[in-house]
């Protein structure tokens, strides 16, 4: 039998701030699962529930314990003191990963010779991919990618397309957020577009294959201004 | 925990808290050995009060805005989050960040002690009151710095972590001790061990001040009322007592570090 993460009746509130509203999704092991919408929509929220950095206040996730997990935050802002190197390190020691892998992750992210600069002076783009660079430090299942394409430049965009499919080959179950709406068509199974911290529409991405990149936009926008208002 | 304490040593000593603690508190410490008597002598007098209150103050404001500038920054720069998605618990970020952040305090103010004594008054490194200011400053370096982590998992921003550590240190270092004595003056005798006691017991600084006093043998200082506490701390049990309080100290402010992440993860 497949592993699979069920999410039944997810709510989550910050304060008085809903941010996430009886959300219900069953997504199989192998799925890539974008969630796409607007800012504040519950994305992220989403996804701090899956990694385990927050928790719901009613209602419940399964099937994560069955899956080794590698997190991308949206945003992480580093002190003067760390260099990528040194936060690698300290990440490898986490997810006992050997020393080796450190440098060999970041030769992947073309972070080599920024390896021993301040992670402060680095660029968003050099950013997103130190970010990406740490759930490589282990062989993860399930892997949460929040907005991984901010920042990129096109070289790195298109290597970011690349990678999916490569994560797509090995099986991989990922789910990510994005504001790329053609990334999140082409390259994932199953489109969660989400307003007002609830997902309004759930469905796979192949029918929206067959629309052009304007109706995809428009037909978006018109499910956000429709149930997220 | 080794991971992130070592993480925790190298961002201080990179953001230049190493070098800068050292070359203030020895100048500061320096200064203080030159300009009158060694404080280290038998005797507790105005001096060697003066030099507790300087250790105290090198010990406890650095460790209180570390501890908070730590706590709060993690918070803000998303770092917290990121350590809990990597399922590192709330315990290990509290003691990982305390430990690196005591090794990083512990090595500047032990080494500026050894050097000011060394340049001003040589002798006073074999005296065993220099080991009980040692020992005790470390102790107040790494309560002072737990505390500095509870203002920042607690309190809402960087800013407001760095000023409820200077309101805490106001508070604990000076404030308190001037009610207290306010209270002394007017309340009856024999409220005088219960008040003081638990306020010589219970706010941290004075805690590391009062040890110091009756580690050197010198608790008549603090009035007639203390000889029974005296008493049983000449004997061995005075330093269980001690150590316990210690613990306590220290185990308090931890405890309140931990449920602060926590209350993050709700």
């Amino acid at each position: 039998m497949s592993r699979r993460i069920v999410l039944s009746h997810v709510t989550k509130t910050y304060g008085t701030k809903r941010a996430l509203s009886d959300a219900s999704a069953v997504w199989e092991e192998g799925s890539i699962v974008a969630l796409v919408g607007a800012n504040g929509g519950g994305k992220s929220t989403l996804l701090k529930l899956l990694s385990g950095v927050i928790h719901p206040d009613e209602g419940s996730i399964d099937g994560l314990e069955q899956f080794s997990m590698a997190s991308m935050p949206d945003r992480l802002a580093f002190s003067r003191g760390w260099t990528a190197e040194d936060w690698l390190g300290m990440v490898a020691k986490w997810k006992k990963a050997p020393r080796s892998r450190v440098k060999e992750v970041l030769s992947e992210a073309g972070l080599d010779e920024a390896r021993t600069k301040p992670v402060a002076a680095f660029s968003q783009g050099m950013l997103r991919r130190l970010l990406y660079a740490q759930t490589r430090l282990t062989p993860a299942d399930l892997i949460l990618l929040d907005e991984p394409e901010g920042g990129l430049d096109p070289e790195w965009t298109v290597r970011l397309e690349q990678e999916m499919d490569r994560l797509r080959d090995e099986e991989k179950t990922v789910i990510f957020s994005t504001h790329w709406l053609d990334f999140a068509v082409e390259k994932a199974d199953w489109l969660c577009i989400f307003a007002g911290g609830k997902i309004v529409v759930q469905e796979e991405a192949a029918r929206w294959r067959l629309l052009d990149s304007s109706t995809r936009r428009h037909d978006l926008v018109q499910w956000i201004r429709r149930d997220g208002l | 925990m080794e991971a992130l304490a070592t993480a925790v040593a190298r961002l201080l000593i990179r953001g230049g808290w190493l070098v800068g603690l050292v070359i203030l508190e020895t100048l500061l410490l320096t200064g203080f050995w030159f300009a009158g008597p060694t404080p280290f002598g038998e005797a507790f007098d105005r001096r060697a009060a003066e030099a507790d209150l300087l250790l105290l103050t090198l010990t406890s404001l650095p460790a209180l805005f570390a501890g908070a500038l730590l706590a709060a920054g993690d918070r803000e720069d998303g770092m917290g989050d990121f350590y809990r998605s990597c399922r590192i618990s709330p315990e290990i970020q509290v003691m990982g960040t305390l430990i690196g952040q005591w090794g990083v305090m512990g090595v500047a103010l032990t080494v500026s002690l050894v050097l000011s004594l060394a340049v001003a008054t040589p002798a006073v490194l074999l005296t065993g009151s220099f080991g009980i200011s040692l020992g005790l400053s470390l102790l107040s370096t790494a309560v002072h710095g737990a505390w500095g982590l509870v203002l920042g998992s607690w309190l809402r921003s960087r800013w407001a972590a760095v000023a409820g550590a200077l309101v805490f240190w106001l508070l604990t270092v000076f404030a308190l001790e001037a009610v207290v004595t306010a209270l002394l003056g007017v309340l009856p005798a024999r409220w005088t061990f219960p008040v003081l006691g638990s306020f010589l017991i219970l706010d941290p600084s004075q805690f590391v001040r009062v040890s110091s006093v009756f580690f050197r043998g010198q608790g008549w200082a603090y009035g007639p009322a203390f000889a029974p506490v005296r008493e049983r701390l000449a004997l061995p049990m005075g330093w269980t007592i001690f150590a316990a309080a210690a613990m306590l100290h220290l185990m308090v402010p931890i405890f309140l570090a931990i449920r602060g992440w926590k209350r993050r993860s709700r």
